[in-house]
């Protein structure tokens, strides 16, 4: 069999990206391939990662989810206040020195994960039954999750430095970070539904063109919230690997991350208009722009002057991405 | 052998949309193993009493009785369980998918754990493309297909479902003679495995043909209905019509051979045609035919600027012009009428007046401001002249019927004043009186000194109407008939490869 170099390059380019900005890396800084730096690198891949996976789906749907940057910190937030209001009420323990979380970290993960999907699950049904356009669905629900976030830590942090909760942020197995683990997991468990299940029709019908996928049968505002549902349940793993990452919970924390992660799912080639792009696209949205981030601090490049790069970087990818998307058409 | 005959029978269906009454008390029956025809003008109501009977659209009133006992089909999911199918005139199709995953869409083949079985999809796929004489690799996006490949895929779909009834709206609008006739023998492959079949046609000679029965549907009201063999075009015209119509050539132009106004010279773009030589003279209507993958269309939206050729010039009044993008054309007078009326001929979501004017906007402002009532004037003016049938001009395109969306489609370029038009596939889907009326204005067009491309494979109607017809093979030009020496016969075996 022939190899196609023009059709693997054409199908992986951002792949050799990612090995490029590496070896830029390699060459122009001596840290950059060290084995914490990588480490660092790649742990750092998948609280945005997941937020990207997350949207992607929504995307695919053709919506948008703005929410999943509050919601990222909302479920650890939500389960350490509950559970100290009803310490108070019932006289259990479960802050100690004031603001140190000190009770289960089963509870703050089963908590989270439960609210990731509560809160796709309302904004699915807020867009499909409510009829409201996602962009004004998800960007109310933002900003009253902030709000929520800030009611609900009276404006100061919580700690969670329980060895039980922060073992996921700091643990590396086989040198690679739990959180890269559970990242790559899911991004693969994400692709397989997406290419060999049933959901995955059903989401890339919807997104091709939704009259047609009712016409054919399917339950579009079924599946359209299930996408809300997954995107919200990958915020909420991303809050708790985050939040073991950093100790604390605090509400200003994780601002902006929905506009990260759409701006890397895009990157890789998950199409705003629905049902173009894939699991493995945000994945590679994802490397490239992590990478480069790891890049810019190496290099010193203050936040400002890397959002500069950034922003030019997303418009250049994404008018690259029209030319080849017209389907040869009009 | 006996087999037990279904029924299914629609009764006393009415609907009303905002400002239309589409249907009035219509009562209409199908049984197994018979092809019953639904025929009337654009817009009598024929989508809509199919999309009623499909669960996309609500009836106001009535019922649907399967084998004599009432059933509620309130969504397209219902009627598939009914085992009822139905080929959209509007294809229903997702660009982004593959031909397989389109065909088998909403009813994939898969595992008990939801896993679909891609294998079995493109075998099936290829099984059921084969079945009916169609190469077409089952792996293609469908979004880089053509309009007719879209109404094969679209044919396929309908019948993947395994249907007992299937309804057919004009599903040979976009075909080719040969798949026409493709169509025709799984047609009777179908009846004769006891499948009922509704179908609508605007091509008479095809209704005649195929029918056992045939209902004509007149302002949405139940005009007449026929048994095969009792009645004859002239009868189904004036049923529909209700007058009799006069098919004439309104094109007498004498066309001075001497100076083309548009040349083109050595045209190549890929593998769709090469090299290929034409002129087109002022004043003159000029047919163009082929069978899909002749490249005839290919070539329109080449001259057109939507796909740029390989090589070649071409040059208007014997000026070489380069035309890399469809701007490049309106400026040089160019103007286009896609046979795509959905994507690309209109603006589904706006009114028919917006549609229209959209070619001419900068002509109809005055300092930046728009000048609404000579919008209003101008689209008046063509509504009245190509008679689109809507409740009025503000409303949506989407809501037409699709003969009417393709009037719009005529209007704007219409409105234009272009010197060349190319039209592409024009009559496609629209009724014996409209196809009339669109030839005479297109006569009108040239009459004032425009002239006129057409790629079209009504050879009778390019006959009547066209100065010369070109026929196209394989991306090459297998004749060129000048107006003596029209003769069907030999311009279809020009068309058809040996
Ligand atoms: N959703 C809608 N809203 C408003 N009016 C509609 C809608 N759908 C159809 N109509 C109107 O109902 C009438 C019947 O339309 P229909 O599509 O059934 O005609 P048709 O017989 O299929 O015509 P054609 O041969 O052009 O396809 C038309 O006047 C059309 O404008
Ligand atoms: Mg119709």
């Amino acid at each position: 069999m022939k190899i196609n170099f023009k059709q693997i390059l054409k199908n992986h380019f951002l792949l050799f990206v990612f090995i490029l900005i590496c070896l830029v890396g390699t060459f122009t800084s001596e840290y950059f391939f060290t084995i914490i730096n990588i480490q660092n690198m790649i742990r750092n891949m998948a609280v945005p990662g997941l937020l990207a996976l997350g949207v992607s789906f929504v995307f695919l749907v053709s919506r948008i989810d703005l929410s999943v940057g509050s919601l990222t910190i909302f479920g650890p937030i939500l389960a350490v206040s509950s559970l100290a209001f009803f310490g108070d009420m019932f006289d259990f323990k479960v802050l100690v020195r004031g603001n140190q979380y000190a009770n289960s970290a089963a509870f703050i993960v089963v908590i989270s994960l439960l609210t990731g999907i509560l809160i796709g699950l309302i904004n699915g049904i807020g867009v499909m039954y409510g009829k409201i356009t996602s962009f004004i669905m998800t960007l109310a629900m933002m900003k009253a999750l902030w709000g929520l976030n800030y009611v609900l830590t009276h404006g100061h942090a919580y700690y969670l430095q329980i060895p039980t909760y922060t073992w996921m942020g700091t643990l590396n197995l086989f040198y690679i970070p739990f959180s890269t683990w559970i990242y790559v997991l899911m991004t693969i468990l994400a692709s397989i539904i997406m290419r060999y299940t049933l959901v995955g029709r059903r989401i890339y019908s919807i997104g091709g063109d939704e009259k047609t996928a009712r016409l054919a049968g399917i339950n579009v505002t079924f599946w359209v919230i299930i996408a809300f549902i997954m995107s919200g349940f990958c915020a909420s793993v991303a809050g708790i690997l985050f939040s073991s990452r950093l100790q604390t919970v605090d509400a200003p924390l994780a601002v902006g991350f929905e506009l990260t992660a759409i701006a890397f799912a895009v990157v890789g080639g998950v199409s705003l208009t629905g049902g173009r792009g894939s699991p493995y696209r945000a994945f590679l949205g994802t490397i490239v722009m992590g990478a480069l981030f790891s890049l810019f601090s190496m290099w010193g490049l203050n936040t400002w002057h890397r959002n500069i790069v950034v922003g030019i970087i997303i418009i250049l990818v994404v008018m690259l991405d029209q030319r080849k998307n017209n389907f040869g058409r009009i | 052998m006996s087999i037990q005959k279904d029924q299914l029978i629609m009764k006393g269906i009415s609907k009303t949309f905002p400002g239309v009454k589409a249907l009035d008390e219509v009562s209409f029956e199908i049984i197994s193993g018979e092809v019953h025809s639904l025929i009337g003008q654009n817009g009598a109501g024929k989508s809509t009493l199919m999309g009623i009977l499909n669960g996309i659209t609500k009836p106001d009133d009535g019922q649907i009785l399967f084998n004599n006992k009432v059933v509620k089909i309130d969504d397209p999911k219902d009627a598939f369980n009914l085992n009822l199918s139905i080929v959209h005139q509007e294809f229903a199709l997702c660009n982004n998918l593959t031909v397989a995953e389109n065909i088998y869409l909403g009813d994939e083949p898969h595992n008990k754990s939801g896993f679909v079985n891609y294998k079995k999809m493109h075998l099936d796929a290829k099984i059921l493309l084969e079945s009916i004489n169609v190469n077409l690799s089952t792996n293609k996006i469908v979004g880089n297909l053509n309009t007719s490949q879209w109404q094969i895929i679209e044919i396929c779909k309908a019948l993947a479902k395994k249907p007992k009834f299937i309804v057919m709206d004009e599903p040979t609008a976009s075909l080719d003679e040969k798949q026409i006739d493709n169509l025709f023998e799984i047609i009777n492959t179908l009846k004769n495995n006891g499948i009922g079949i509704i179908y609508i046609s605007h091509k008479l000679k095809e209704i005649i043909h195929i029918s056992d029965r045939i209902t004509v549907l007149k302002d949405g009201k139940i005009n007449d209905s026929f048994l095969k063999n009792e009645v004859n075009e002239e009868g189904l015209i004036k049923s529909m019509i209700g007058k009799n119509i006069s098919i004439k050539n309104n094109n007498q132009n004498i066309i001075n051979f001497q100076k083309p106004i548009l040349k083109i010279n050595n045209y190549s773009y890929s593998n769709t045609f090469k090299k290929i030589r034409m002129d087109l003279y002022e004043g003159e209507i000029l047919g163009l035919s082929g069978l899909l993958g002749s490249g005839a269309n290919e070539l329109l939206r080449c001259i057109f600027g939507i796909i740029k050729q390989d090589n070649g010039q071409l040059s208007l009044n014997d000026k070489v012009v380069t035309i890399n993008k469809p701007r490049d054309a309106i400026v040089n007078g160019i103007g286009y009428i896609p046979s795509d009326r959905k994507n690309e001929g209109l603006i589904q979501n706006n009114s028919i007046k917006d549609n229209s004017v959209l070619t001419i906007f900068n002509k109809l402002t005055k300092m930046g401001f728009f000048k609404f009532n000579a919008a209003a004037k101008t689209t008046n003016n063509y509504v009245k002249k190509l008679d689109i049938k809507a409740s009025n001009i503000d409303s949506f395109v989407m809501n037409l019927s699709g003969g009417n969306q393709q009037k719009v489609v005529i209007a704007k370029w219409l409105v234009k004043n272009c010197k060349i038009l190319l039209f592409d596939e024009p009559t496609r889907g629209i009724d014996i009186a409209a196809k009339t009326q669109i030839w005479k204005l297109i006569s009108e067009f040239t009459n004032e000194g425009g002239s006129v491309i057409v790629v079209s494979n009504e050879i009778p109607e390019l006959i009547i109407n066209c100065n010369r017809i070109i026929t196209m093979q394989k991306g090459l030009i297998s004749n060129t008939f000048n107006h003596e020496d029209f003769n069907e016969q030999k311009i279809s075996l020009n068309i058809s490869s040996k």
